[in-house]
């Protein structure tokens, strides 16, 4: 898992899912179908890729396509560095 | 589905056939096809619907069966046809070319704020024809079905073009914005453009077909259900008089909702069928554990529309104001857009707007509840899991708890909704007592409760007492077992050698379940609408909501036409004379005496008999033509048949006037009918007339308007009535007395009558979807005859007639032209066999001449 998806994996972990298993949590696991990821939690991780990454996420871009899974994260984050 | 609108690598779309693939076709083509024989088995809706089924199950055998290119086309050309299958040709068309011409101004090569003021100009063209003020060169059937295909998805095609989140294809926009099953639907769910695209068969089609196939049973199911309790367990708001029927109200205005998720899920799992693989539109929303939770279960789609364009972008704007500031303005901007736009959305299926303060209220409650809901989840996120957490005692009474403390709260909030007002709903709870304080404290409590035991949970999970459930697995043939058994056992449950042999109650429950009409307390109001011009119908009535979206524009009551003139003393109102105007649909022409008759001399010639007709909107002929009417039908047959030298002929001078009844028809008779000095006064009455002198009452006390007559002044002491009650709590008041109101009414007008020599005449009109006498048409037809009148009852007049054959439309209860030939032969044949205590002589042939051939010479 390159070094992108393990920081925002973490954070995940952390974050909202304490006490689970990390290898529960895989690339394609679906996060805001899948009931991880609400608007409150979607806000949060938003603030960390920013601030973590140094991008800044549109609006627009906090959906399904973008945030679905740490894949599609991973290739929002790669798109705009 | 990628960006480009291509399938996915991992897309398993079938384009050959093995034995196991077909088998599995066969599978969910037949259990679609036992889908659309329960459409027909329990009148689902419409017969439209029906049709749509039929195409739609056709539809689906080919296309599942098309080499993946041609399906979308295929799906494009299917959801066009059903248009003009449903609507017809010429409407059809008119609908798809409005649709391609907005669709056209999205794809203008010029820049994309110009395109969108464009859109709106047009759309506030088609705004002032919806609101009848510009004339359109098309049917205004179209507008629902427009509205309801456009009226959001414009605003996500926009949004998703501008910033490039799919490319479009003719065939992809053209089945997005006209997809199959929205032409029978005006209520639809608002579904995301990229959502449609990107999950275009992204699983095993088998499986994507058989979840639709669920689905449409499960809307099926939610529909039956609906019926179950809108037949059964709706209260109209003067029966809540203690904490129990308060519980009733409140609980079956919140399971009403069940007519939109099933709807939902028939509409969404329709478009399963073809490979659209959307997620859920509702999800045990009956369960919610909290208010969020409630807002992401309730219409889920609709959800997903208020995050995407407004919520996102609101909290993205202010993200530098903090979480709590953007949460607030973020939240309060979503439920205000919600409460706005559902009035947008009334507006294009109803033709007017609907904005109360009420409903502002209910969103602003819901509004703070979420907000509040929110901070919390913001410092207490709920938990997740990847797994599935499993069910511990600890657990589900904490759930248990929160879920029940939102329910409460939900359905306490759905009961303001369905008011017709704040003071209405004030007014139950202030009937509810120490029950209705504890109803209200209840939540509060419980929610008290699941915090204080959510401690005890978090040190279970952290001593490793989290145990994990094992994922749900989705398995085919099971599915089709259940599906398939379930839906042949309600076709079976609906053959009458079936039922008939269950319990009473299940017997009940299923004549219920295939009632497609209106419940009691609809038909009062269907009718109460017509005759006090309510037809602002309280947007959760769904049922009357739906009747009255077809009324086509103009068809108002009559006190909403120029013909009405408005009186400001208790009659309310009478017909204005020397009209000549189209009304429902017919022509309505009046006298100089403001009579729908033909011109009568004030003074009676002496070698006629003159009759006087009182009545309401059946005897003033609502919806058919002056020669129709079956008083004018009725005075033709009279004078072609009158015998021996006594009289020359017969006048009948239609007084029917709408809405008046009971008390207004006593003073129309003593303003203005004994002028005309008639022979026999024929008063027509209705099962209204033990209801609508106590509306009328009710009304002119709160509106301040003299109370006529002291008899009835005393009763309302009696009562202990006053003007500044709420008019329902002077009509639940004075409904007791609504008999004595009646035999009141009707002594006085046999006594004026025998006072002048004029014969009082009581003759009894069904409404046309009364087949039988009623314990209260018999308590009628017996006060008349203790009153003095000669009794005449046409209560059996349309046996053998169905309703639909009888009625003037499916809003509008009001006799046909064939309802008035009926009522014209049925009233000559009763008036010939009791003619010498109408007439006090033989006046008329020996036998009735066969009424088929009764025509009016008026």
């Amino acid at each position: 898992m390159s070094d992108t998806k393990e920081q925002v994996k973490q954070f995940i972990l952390e974050q909202f899912l304490p006490g689970a298993e990390p290898d529960e949590l895989t690339d394609t696991t679906p996060l805001i179908s899948g009931g991880i990821l609400d608007s409150l939690a979607t806000m949060k991780l938003v603030t960390f890729i920013e601030q973590t990454f140094g991008i800044t996420v549109q609006a627009h871009e906090a959906d399904e396509d973008n945030l679905g899974t740490l894949r599609d994260i991973e290739r929002l984050i790669r798109s705009k560095r | 589905m990628n960006q480009n609108g291509a399938l996915s690598d991992t897309a398993s779309v079938r384009t050959t056939f093995d034995l196991v693939s077909l088998s599995r076709l066969f599978g969910i083509a037949g259990q679609f096809a036992l889908l659309v024989l329960l459409v027909r088995q329990f009148e689902i809706e419409s017969r439209a619907f029906f049709q749509l089924s039929v195409l739609a199950w056709c539809g689906f055998v080919v296309h599942a069966i098309l080499p993946l290119k041609w399906r979308l086309p295929f799906f494009a050309a299917l959801s066009v046809a059903s248009i003009l299958v449903v609507l017809g040709v010429e409407v059809g068309l008119w609908l798809f070319g409005l649709g391609l011409l907005l669709i056209g101004l999205c794809h203008l090569p010029i820049d994309f704020w110009k395109r969108v003021v464009l859109i709106a100009a047009v759309a506030s063209i088609f705004a002032l024809m919806r609101a009848g003020l510009l004339e359109a060169p098309w049917s205004g059937a179209i507008w629902p079905i427009l509205g309801s295909m456009f009226m959001f998805r414009l605003a996500i095609y926009l949004y998703d073009l501008r910033h490039r989140k799919i490319q479009p294809s003719l065939a992809r926009t053209i089945g997005y914005f006209f997809m199959i099953p929205n032409v029978c639907f005006p209520l639809f769910p608002v579904i995301d453009y990229t959502r449609f695209n990107k999950h275009y068969y992204d699983q095993e089609d088998y499986l994507i077909y058989q979840r639709g196939i669920e689905w449409m049973f499960r809307g099926i199911v939610h529909l039956l259900l609906y019926r179950l309790i809108y037949h059964n367990f709706v209260l109209d708001p003067s029966e809540v008089n203690s904490i129990g029927t308060f519980v009733q109200y409140s609980l079956a205005a919140f399971l009403l909702y069940l007519r939109v998720s099933g709807l939902f899920h028939l509409a969404v799992g329709m478009l399963l069928m073809f490979g659209f693989n959307l997620h859920e539109t509702h999800r045990l929303y009956y369960f919610a554990s909290g208010f969020t939770d409630f807002w992401r279960r309730i219409n889920i789609y609709w959800k997903d529309f208020m995050m995407k364009l407004f919520y996102y972008p609101v909290r993205f704007y202010l993200r530098g104001s903090g979480e709590f500031t953007s949460i607030l303005i973020g939240t309060l901007v979503v439920f205000t857009g919600t409460w706005v736009l559902h009035s947008y959305q009334w507006f294009w299926l109803r033709g007017d707007v609907l904005l109360e303060w009420h409903d502002g209220l209910f969103w602003a409650i819901l509004a703070v509840l979420v907000i509040v809901n929110s901070l919390y989840e913001l410092k207490h996120p709920p938990a997740r899991d990847l797994g599935g957490r499993a069910w511990t005692p600890l657990r589900f009474a904490i759930t248990a708890c929160r879920t029940a403390a939102t329910f409460i709260t939900i359905c306490l909030l759905w009961s303001l909704w369905s008011s017709d007002s704040l003071a209405q709903w004030l007014s139950m709870i202030g009937k509810t007592g120490v029950g209705g304080i504890a109803l209200f404290m209840a939540p509060p409590v419980l929610f008290g409760v699941a915090r204080l035991l959510k401690p005890l949970e978090q040190r279970v999970i952290k001593q490793g007492g989290r145990i994990q459930a094992p994922p749900p697995r989705t398995i085919f043939w099971r599915s089709v077992a259940i599906t398939a058994t379930a839906s042949v056992a309600l076709i079976l449950l609906r053959l009458p050698a079936v039922y008939t042999e269950l319990p009473t109650v299940a017997v009940v429950a299923i004549k219920t379940a295939f009632n497609t009409g209106l419940n009691e307390r609809d038909k009062t109001l269907l009718v109460r609408g017509y005759y006090e011009h309510l037809m602002a119908v309280n947007r959760q009535n769904t049922a009357l909501r739906e009747l009255y979206s077809k009324r086509p524009a103009g068809w108002d009551s009559f006190q909403d036409t120029a013909g009405w003139r408005q009186r400001p003393d208790f009659l309310d109102g009478e017909v204005r004379p020397n009209l000549e105007m189209s009304f429902k649909g017919a022509m309505l022409r009046t006298n100089s005496w403001g009579m729908r008759d033909r011109e009568y001399a004030l003074d009676k010639p002496n070698d006629v008999f003159r009759i006087a007709a009182l009545g309401a909107s059946t005897v003033f002929g609502s919806g058919v033509e002056d020669h129709q009417t079956f008083e004018s039908l009725f005075e033709s047959e009279l004078n072609r048949n009158v015998v021996g030298k006594a009289y020359a002929g017969f006048e009948v001078l239609n007084f029917g006037t709408p809405a008046r009844l009971g008390l207004r028809q006593l003073i129309a008779l003593r303003e203005k009918v004994f002028d005309f000095d008639p022979d026999a006064v024929f008063y027509f009455a209705h099962l209204q007339d033990l209801t609508f002198p106590i509306n009328h009452l009710s009304q002119a006390l709160r509106d301040g308007k003299e109370i006529p007559f002291d008899y009835i002044r005393q009763l309302l002491v009696q009562a202990g009535v006053s003007r500044d009650m709420l008019v329902d709590d002077i009509r639940i008041a004075l409904q007791p007395h609504a008999h004595a109101i009646a035999r009141w009414t009707y002594e006085q007008i046999v006594q004026d009558c025998k006072a002048r020599g004029v014969a009082p005449v009581w003759v009894y009109l069904p409404a046309t979807n009364e087949r039988s006498a009623t314990k209260e048409a018999a308590m009628l037809t017996e006060t008349a005859r203790i009153a003095g009148f000669v009794v005449l009852d046409l209560g059996d007049i349309y046996r053998g007639h169905g309703q639909t054959k009888l009625a003037l439309a499916e809003w509008d209860n009001h006799p046909n032209a064939l309802g008035h030939r009926l009522l014209a032969e049925g009233l000559y044949r009763v008036v010939h066999q009791q003619q010498e205590a109408v007439f006090g002589r033989i006046v008329l042939q020996t036998a009735p001449v066969a009424t088929a051939s009764i025509q009016s010479s008026k």
